[in-house]
């Protein structure tokens, strides 16, 4: 979307308003403005921004950080428990789990960015066309969107996982096939109510084509509800995915996914370290997209910040 | 509209639910690449084309797609809802059968999540913005961010393999199972007291325990939200100014005016958070091996048998439309406003 109010969907991502507040005036960069402040002043968006940004950098960096290689097997060092050489311990076959845990971020970052990112191209295709004309398309959209989404998620994700095979990629589709309604249902909400305001009538007024409007006008508009469920679903997204690689639906093995390495504690249930440090990983990076979206939700949201 | 016009109109909108679970269900079963029948017979007896042909005439997979949609769908109108390819029983005998272990877990949990979840919501609101609120805010963001399988692997670890506390996976001890067909609802609190077994009716609570919490962990930090921000809204309303203006006392002001009102709209809640504890319950069945639906959802689903997936789809879709309508009956019945409207 290259229209003039990407800016600001770039800004709420990254919590760098900086540069948008150099660049352009006006109402938006206001509100903007204010949403930061109010960032700033909650302990729990910070963690999050934290966690999440410490977890960004160490997937970035794993090969520099992890102290060993993520496939390097060491079957005389089998399930050793933490030590100073292998300061989480080691699996089933001698494999260091800090340095796969740290691995294990460039794994699920990128799938629960495509997940989610998918998800949203879809959902706002479907979604604004939908709120946009109204009518029959709405309805036969909507119908469909329904449908999916009476579908228990869960089931559906497992079923076409295991009919396409398992696989990073092929998981990853399963997961966004069931991911996409919700996002349908909430854009389209978002149009219709964008519809409604006085500046798409005067964009109509001055001639502008349907296909105009909607991609200039009202979408961009709707952008910042959307950032902010998108934010706490990249957790969820993340949380899906390992569970189905858990159930061996998704990730396969040797692939450092934070799922599979918790499931491969299961046979060592006794070696307790083999399963808990990657569910850590899952909870530790899980929360902190939830306190960042938390956050966003209260600053965006003038309501909750008069109270 | 009248209540009845309403009740009408949201079962009707179940048929396009099973509908559309069939139909998605069979566009999937195509496209599962190589031939789904290798799932189910051996390398020797896949290279046998008479064994293959009969195969595929029992399970009528020699007819094309459209023939087998509409045969199914004829027989899911007469209450058939095919045979499970792996289990080789009716589908519909096969959830007969897991159906109460789940239901007694699903309640539990949901029972757990609202009975920890909403005083924790109307504390934290009550104390808005102190630490309390932060503390419990974080606690049920943390729930709703922790991995089922994980929580459940680890609370296995510590009660049962480290403290002892409480017994393992299964619903009753190994070895004491009981007979399912000898049984009288399925559900073994349920029976066992029936019975005027307390002996066993404690195993299979002890069992239950902690598959409830992992399961009503989830749900309890939405359950939480909801009461939170709905106790919040009430408690800006003008009447409540009122309320404490003309000098009331701030226990009357909570329970009598802000209360009252804002515990109305948790009701939905329990909708939501069945919602919740439906997709954990794949998770939790699985690691606790209990025989309910979730477990049997995901054996189908890794055996691509797609009768059985069709029918446990079903099952949980139109359970979790039902306790939606049921619980906005149930608030409709519940606020005023919206009673006097139905009149």
């Amino acid at each position: 979307m290259s229209s003039d109010n990407s800016g600001i969907s770039d800004a709420v991502q990254s919590n760098g308003g900086s540069d948008l507040r150099r660049r352009r005036g006006g109402y938006l960069s206001e509100e903007l403005r204010t949403v930061l402040r109010y960032l700033r002043k909650s302990p729990m968006s910070i963690t999050g921004f934290v966690l999440v940004i410490a977890w960004t950098l160490s997937s970035i960096f794993a090969p520099l950080l992890a102290p060993y290689g993520p496939l390097q097997q060491d079957i005389v060092n089998r399930l050793q428990p933490p030590s100073f050489e292998h300061l989480l311990g080691t699996d089933q076959l001698g494999r260091d789990i800090l340095s796969r845990v740290i691995f294990g971020g460039r794994v699920s970052l990128p799938v629960a960015f495509m997940v989610v990112s998918l998800s949203t191209v879809v959902g706002t295709l479907l979604g604004s066309v939908a709120g946009y004309f109204g009518g029959v398309v709405d309805m036969v959209l909507m119908r469909f969107t329904d449908i999916v989404m009476g579908f228990p998620g869960i089931i559906l994700a497992m079923a076409i996982a295991a009919a396409l095979g398992a696989g990073l990629e092929k998981s990853t589709l399963a997961v966004v096939l069931v991911w996409w309604p919700n996002y349908a249902r909430v854009v389209r909400g978002l149009v219709m109510s964008v519809r409604e305001n006085e500046y798409v009538t005067a964009a109509r007024a001055i001639g502008c084509k349907e296909r105009r409007i909607l991609t200039r006008t009202v979408l961009p508009n709707c952008m910042a509800p959307a950032i902010v469920m998108a934010t706490t679903d990249l957790g969820n997204a993340i949380l899906t995915f390992s569970g189905l690689s858990f159930l061996g639906l998704g990730a396969v093995p040797p692939i450092p996914e934070w799922g599979t390495m918790v499931a491969a504690g299961v046979l060592v249930f006794d070696q307790w370290w083999v399963s808990a440090f990657p569910g850590l990983a899952i909870l530790t990076i899980v929360v902190g997209f939830n306190f960042m979206g938390d956050g966003l939700r209260d600053a965006l949201d003038p309501k909750m910040r008069r109270l | 509209m009248s209540m009845q016009q309403y009740l009408v109109q949201r079962l009707l909108l179940m048929i396009p639910l099973v509908i559309g679970i069939t139909l998605i269900s069979f566009i999937i079963s195509q496209s599962v690449p190589g031939d789904p029948i290798g799932a189910h017979l051996s390398q020797k007896a896949m290279e046998d084309p008479e064994i293959v042909a009969a195969f595929r005439k029992k399970w009528g997979l020699d007819q094309p797609v459209w023939r087998q949609y509409l045969t199914y769908l004829a027989n899911l109108l007469q209450g058939d809802l095919g045979t499970s390819i792996r289990t080789h029983r009716p589908v519909l005998d096969d959830l007969r059968r897991f159906l109460p272990a789940s239901i007694e877990l699903a309640v539990g949990a949901t029972l757990f999540s609202m009975l920890v979840g909403v005083p924790f919501g109307v504390l934290s609101a009550l104390n808005h913005d102190k630490p309390i609120d932060h503390v419990v805010r974080m606690i049920s963001l943390l729930g709703v961010s922790t991995p089922v399988f994980w929580l459940a692997l680890i609370s296995l670890y510590i009660f049962y393999f480290r403290l002892g506390w409480l017994p393992g996976p299964g619903r009753l001890n190994p070895g004491m199972e009981l007979d399912v067909e000898a049984t009288i609802t399925g559900m073994y609190t349920v029976d066992t007291l029936l019975k005027g077994d307390f002996e066993t009716f404690v195993i299979a609570i002890k069992h239950l325990v902690l598959p409830t919490l992992v399961l009503g962990s989830a749900a309890l930090g939405i359950v939480t939200r909801i009461t939170r921000s709905s106790t919040l809204e009430v408690l800006h309303q003008t009447y409540v100014r009122t309320a404490r203006s003309k000098g009331l006392a701030e226990r009357v002001v909570i329970f009598r005016h802000v209360l009252k009102n804002s515990l109305i709209p948790t009701v939905t809640v329990i909708g939501l958070s069945f919602g919740g504890i439906l997709a954990g319950t794949v998770l939790t069945e699985t690691i606790f091996t209990w025989p309910g639906i979730g477990r049997y959802a995901y054996q189908s689903s890794i055996t691509l048998d797609f009768p059985a997936i069709m029918g446990v789809s079903m099952l949980i879709a139109l359970t979790f439309s039902l306790v939606n309508l049921a619980t906005d009956v149930l608030y409709a019945f519940l606020d005023p406003r919206l009673r006097m409207e139905g009149k």
